[in-house]
């Protein structure tokens, strides 16, 4: 998530970074360092537009060392008096990286003021998995919509996408394969209305918000729950049976899992109109296709 | 027969007090598993289960000589239960748990490359080796022992699939839950290699998804020096990029990382790949 300029301001001020506003650059390169996820380890880059004149890759363990940020400021060609300053910059900056748990932060461009090197302009995404430590990012983070943070908050995992059919699965995998079975069986006609992981415990209350957050989007017409209910199957099609509203679009429900023929025939004996199961992920899919071009079940 | 998990693996429990921890704790012992002793910061003296409760990892290897450790505690102190059983002369660790960051990942990984540590996970559903032992939350009911070797990122899609082959009475030699973060103990490369020397695995079938190039790199592998025939399914083709699809390391960065890329280079290794992941048994002709 990324954090909002002015939050990021105060925030680099605390690691001696200046962020000045749209001096003229004296200084024509940027630095950032990232997260690398094929290395495993933060990398620091310095860069001119969208080309990369060097990086160096940071052992997570010892962090940076002053000789890498020297090279660094050599290969961009920066002056041998500033090397000093600019280590000072890059230590500063890596500094604040491990601090905030950011998967990336950017200074671009830099300039020199009275031997200073400062910021022009600056942009910092911190790790999600991270917030348990630090709080104060919660209320600076901007792209988090309203309603994947009412998910986030009791264990759903929701993402708004541009289809028709709505998804519901526990789990991130068979959520995505749910997604790709629509796009297969539909001939690429109709989408995921949405991404819906619904986590472990799969309750009423937790069902309730799970519809609630992919009927928020106006263009779901049906949807198509997928569960590996694993050793809950009876405990899901209640859970479903009791969240389920009388007024909604139809719903094709997929359980797998110990108890599946006891957790289907609680379904179909409770005769919702408008609710319907079936054995196979395919066959839900074809099913909730059907109904999405036709409006019937 | 099977890889890294079996009845020579005794077992300790980290978080074995916690709902998680005590609630599968049972469940492996129940399935075979030689769990021996739980580890629960300040709950020493304990027992649950009918197993002994430590303060430390170390007190519980001397007591018990424990060699695998699975853990359960909560992401804010579960990289430093990772580095405690590495520091104990643990030569497996199962972490389940999710949402450690990224930046404890990086370091872990390079802490634990220069021991003799396995780190399977995070974030990782764990090991399972039909009828001999299942370290970490797979169900057991649904597997039965044979010769496929299973690998996943994912931790439900393994279970449909896997529920599958039972189905149609194709059994496993070991299935794996590597983990859905960005950064893993163990890669799909790594399980390859274990697979193609397991002389009771035939056939493997690899689970994949979008993000990262752990598939790509599987790929690499499988042409170069895999005898053993692959089946595979990679999900999150219609996942838009630059968008995290539930798991940390499902996100897709660049043309690499997305469903079709890893697709087109798992076929050209000749790797059989299902559309839909209940039907990948039907590609494998048993």
């Amino acid at each position: 998530m990324n954090v909002q300029f002015d939050a990021l301001q105060t925030y680099l001020s605390r690691f001696d970074i200046q962020v000045v506003e749209s001096a003229a650059s004296s200084l024509h390169f940027g630095v950032r360092i990232t997260a690398d996820f094929v290395s495993v380890s933060p990398v620091i880059a310095v860069f001119q537009g969208s080309e990369e004149i060097g990086r160096e890759y940071i052992s997570p363990l010892l962090g940076l060392r002053d000789y890498q940020a020297r090279n660094l400021g050599n290969m961009a060609n920066l002056p041998r008096e500033h090397w000093g300053e600019f280590i000072r910059l890059a230590t500063n900056l890596y500094r604040c990286y491990t601090s905030a748990d950011a998967l990336s932060v950017q200074l671009n461009p830099l300039t020199l003021i009275n031997g200073e090197i400062a910021a022009v302009g600056c942009s910092m995404r911190v790790d999600e998995s991270a917030l348990f430590r630090q709080h104060h990012f919660l209320a600076e983070l901007t792209d988090e919509t309203y309603h994947a943070r009412r998910g986030r908050e009791v264990g759903i995992t929701y993402l708004p996408l541009k289809g028709q059919i709505g998804v519901l699965s526990n789990g991130a995998g068979l959520a995505m394969a749910t997604m790709d079975m629509i796009a297969l069986y539909s001939d690429n006609t109709l989408l995921a209305a949405n991404f819906l992981d619904i986590g472990n415990d799969l309750h009423v209350d937790k069902l309730t918000l799970a519809l609630d957050l992919i009927l928020s989007s106006p263009n779901v017409r049906t949807i198509l729950i997928t569960l590996f209910a694993a050793a809950h199957c009876v405990n899901a099609a209640q859970a479903i049976l009791g969240a389920v509203q009388r007024d909604t679009p139809p719903i094709i429900v997929f359980l797998s899992g110990i108890d599946s023929d006891h957790g289907r025939s609680l379904l179909d004996g409770a005769k919702h109109p408008m609710l319907i199961s079936a054995g196979t992920l395919r066959e839900a899919t074809r099913r909730a296709i059907h109904a999405t071009t036709t409006g019937e079940t | 027969m099977s890889i890294l998990v079996n009845r020579e693996n005794f077992v300790i429990v980290q978080g074995i007090t916690g709902r998680e921890g005590n609630h599968y704790a049972h469940e492996m012992m129940q399935y075979g598993t030689n769990i021996v002793a739980g580890v629960s910061p300040g709950k020493g003296g304990d027992w649950v289960h009918g197993k002994p409760v430590f303060d430390s990892v170390v007190a519980a290897v001397d007591a018990t000589g424990a060699n695998t450790s699975v853990i359960f505690v909560a992401a804010p102190t579960a990289s430093d239960a990772i580095y405690e059983a590495i520091d104990a002369g643990i030569g497996l660790i199962i972490c389940i748990t999710e949402g450690i960051p990224v930046l404890e990942m990086m370091r872990i990984r390079e802490y634990v490359s220069h021991t003799r540590t396995r780190l399977i996970g995070p974030n990782c559903p764990g090991v399972l080796s039909p009828a001999e032992a299942s370290i970490g939350i797979i169900p057991g009911y649904l597997a039965r022992p044979g010769k496929v070797g299973v690998v996943s990122r994912s931790g439900t899609l393994m279970y449909e699939i896997v529920h599958a082959l039972t189905n149609v009475g194709i059994g496993q030699s070991t299935i794996i839950g590597i983990g859905g973060d960005p950064i893993l103990g163990t890669s799909f490369v790594d399980v390859l290699m274990m697979f193609e020397e397991d002389p009771a695995t035939e056939k493997v079938v690899l689970i994949g998804e979008i993000g990262g190039r752990s598939e790509i790199d599987a790929a690499e592998f499988i042409k170069s020096r895999m005898t053993k025939p692959v089946f595979g399914y990679i999900a999150g083709k219609t996942a838009p990029h630059g968008i995290l699809m539930g798991h940390a390391g499902a996100v897709i960065q660049d043309e690499k990382s997305a469903a079709n890329a890893k697709i087109a280079a798992l076929k050209a290794a000749g790797v059989r790949i299902a559309d839909n992941p209940q039907e990948l048994p039907e590609l494998m002709h048993y």
